[in-house]
């Protein structure tokens, strides 16, 4: 049944307006920062354009170090974060106004795995917000490159590491994800769902993080345990670039790899099982 | 006799202080049309959705196909298809569409079924159109082309011609006549009695979350009794005359007329009769479900 309850999932999700337009934002994106950036890089502040083939700017635009631009845009702590936020909070909270959770139940489908195939289903935007902006930023990027450069590094390009880091931001998404998803479940509301997960994205664990930063020791070293600390150290590891020293590319300075994914599940799996919980505890008659 | 396929024992449900369902025992044939009636608030929904794995009894059992149901265990409901109150749709999907969703959860329904449904309920003209644009009665028509999807053994129906016009009632009503000769349950919640009357073969009624009344409709009525109106020229002492029989109940006068419950004509006619009141006209009333309703529900 659980495959079932995914294949529905999939098909509601998929027919969703608002995931097509929160992945035209994110693709859109990743096309006008790059652009913005090209046309200040090319302006000598007179408004005249100045055209110059190299510097760390140019690396902002160019291959092979501009296509970890739309990797970093789709974060947790970024734009990702917060699509994903709003597209999991709406999913899964208007379905008890609809009463569809009540049809499924009625449907002979057990709660757990109701609550686990929609959770699953998360994994397919949580994937594609972070490969458009990618695949959007890397066309946009490839004219800027052909047109300073003559030509396109492929060969600088290390494919592998580019689709890990698409595999790892997308993961980073997954705490927020989480969160949202509980907040869903146990408020029953859109907009409790959105507002708390937005809230916690935008505003409290930033906070949290600079305050335990400004207690520094011990209370600093908490901070690279939230959900943010986590996936910051997990993006340190995105590179694109076969030369391991160039443009963006930045060494892990914070967690461990294996510590952030370990650490970045546990709060997926905590928010989804406390999900599961109260899902099987309410009355959802009327 | 035929098999128990939905059974309830000393269900209860609690919500804080309030007891919504108190002690509901129901037991509903195979192949039969059991209708659930009660007024607002009187627990019927809470008792379906007990019934259906939505709420959490509180006390109490439930039996579907000889198998436990509640709401962490619920594989018995596979046989079952359930309408309850406002139909449940994914609103920017079709109405094709969203009996294909159903259809993903039954891997036994096969590829025609969804147009012989969308035939069924008469929305073969709207299959591809979006369901937020659905009138009432439309939804309440896919609502119910949604339970009958998969062939259920079981169909639990609550209002089901809720914003249906009188033709699409009565379209509902054969087709749960339909539904019983092809050997499917039905369990139906309904406010319309005569709807319930024509339909049902057996009923409960349920009034502040207990079962006062269950079994066959006829027997029901009979025991209810019936009513004798006699017309008289003298009503008030017609009155208090039939008052001084003893098994003589709900004396009425209007008019002309003087009504008595409890007692036979010939027993009203025969003491009236002796203390120099003829009556010109005997009319004989049977009860029928809404007097018992209302009798049983006040």
């Amino acid at each position: 049944m659980f495959w079932q309850m995914v294949s529905v999932e999939q098909k509601k999700l998929t027919r969703r307006k608002i995931l097509w337009i929160e992945l035209v934002i994110v693709a859109a994106a990743a096309v006008f920062i790059p652009l913005m950036i090209y046309l200040a890089s090319q302006s000598d502040g007179s408004g005249n354009l100045v055209v110059t083939t190299d510097g760390p700017v140019d690396d902002m635009f160019t291959w092979p170090s501009a296509l970890n631009l739309g990797i970093g845009l789709a974060s947790g702590g970024g734009l990702g974060g917060l699509l994903i936020v709003i597209l999991i909070g709406t999913l899964t909270a208007q379905e008890y106004g609809w009463r569809t959770m009540q049809l499924w139940l009625s449907n002979g489908i057990s709660r757990p795995v109701l609550l686990l195939a929609k959770f699953a289903i998360v994994l397919l935007p949580a994937l594609l917000f972070v490969l458009a902006p990618f695949v959007t930023g890397a066309l946009t990027t490839a004219v800027f490159t052909q047109n300073l450069q003559g030509s396109l590094p492929f060969a600088e390009v290390d494919w592998w590491q580019a689709a890990l880091s698409i595999l790892r931001t997308a993961y980073t998404l997954l705490p927020y994800a989480a969160l949202t998803f509980l907040l869903a479940v146990a408020s029953r509301s859109t907009v409790v769902a959105v507002g708390g997960g937005l809230a916690y994205t935008l505003l409290i664990e930033g906070v949290l993080m600079q305050l335990l930063g400004l207690v520094g020791g011990t209370w600093a070293k908490i901070g690279q345990y939230l959900p943010a600390g986590l996936s910051n150290s997990l993006a340190s590891l995105n590179r694109v670039s076969s030369q391991t020293n160039s443009g963006l590319v930045t060494q892990a300075d914070g967690l461990s790899m294996e510590t952030a994914v370990i650490g970045i599940a546990l709060y997926t799996l905590l928010f989804v099982g406390l999900a599961v919980l109260a899902f099987r505890r309410q009355d959802l008659s009327g | 006799m035929s098999s128990i396929v939905l059974q309830t024992d000393n269900l209860s449900k609690n919500f804080g202080e309030v007891t919504a369902v108190q002690s509901v025992n129901l037991r509903v044939r195979q192949g039969e049309v059991f209708g659930f009636l009660g007024p607002n608030g009187a627990g019927k929904t809470t008792t379906i959705g007990m019934v259906l794995g939505l709420v959490h009894p509180t006390e109490g059992s439930i039996t579907l196909f000889g198998q436990p149901v509640s709401p962490g265990q619920n594989r018995g409901l596979q046989q079952v298809g359930s309408l309850i109150g406002a139909p449940a749709l994914v609103p920017y999907l079709t109405a094709r569409d969203n009996l294909q969703l159903v259809a993903r959860l039954h891997t036994e329904v096969a590829n025609g079924r969804i147009d012989e449904v969308l035939a069924l309920v008469g929305l073969t003209h709207a299959a591809e159109r979006k369901v937020r644009g659905f009138s009432t009665g439309m939804k309440q028509r896919l609502g119910l082309g949604t339970a009958l999807l998969h062939r259920p053994a079981l169909i639990i129906l609550d209002e089901p011609t809720n914003g249906l016009d009188p033709a699409g009632m009565r379209e509902v009503r054969t087709l749960i006549r339909q539904l019983t000769e092809d050997g499917i349950t039905v369990f139906l919640s309904s406010h319309l009695l005569h709807e319930v009357e024509q339909v049902c073969d057996r009923i409960a009624v349920i009034r502040q979350g207990k079962i006062v009344a269950q079994g066959a409709v006829e027997e029901l009525l009979s025991q209810s009794g019936q009513s004798i109106k006699l017309k008289v020229k003298n009503p008030v002492k017609a009155g208090e005359l039939l008052a001084q029989l003893p098994d003589a109940t709900k004396i009425v006068t209007n008019g002309a007329y003087v009504q008595v419950s409890g007692i036979e004509s010939e027993t009203a006619v025969a003491h009236l009769t002796q203390n120099g009141i003829i009556p010109s006209e005997v009319q004989t009333q049977k009860s029928d479900l809404e007097s018992l309703f209302l009798e049983l529900t006040k």
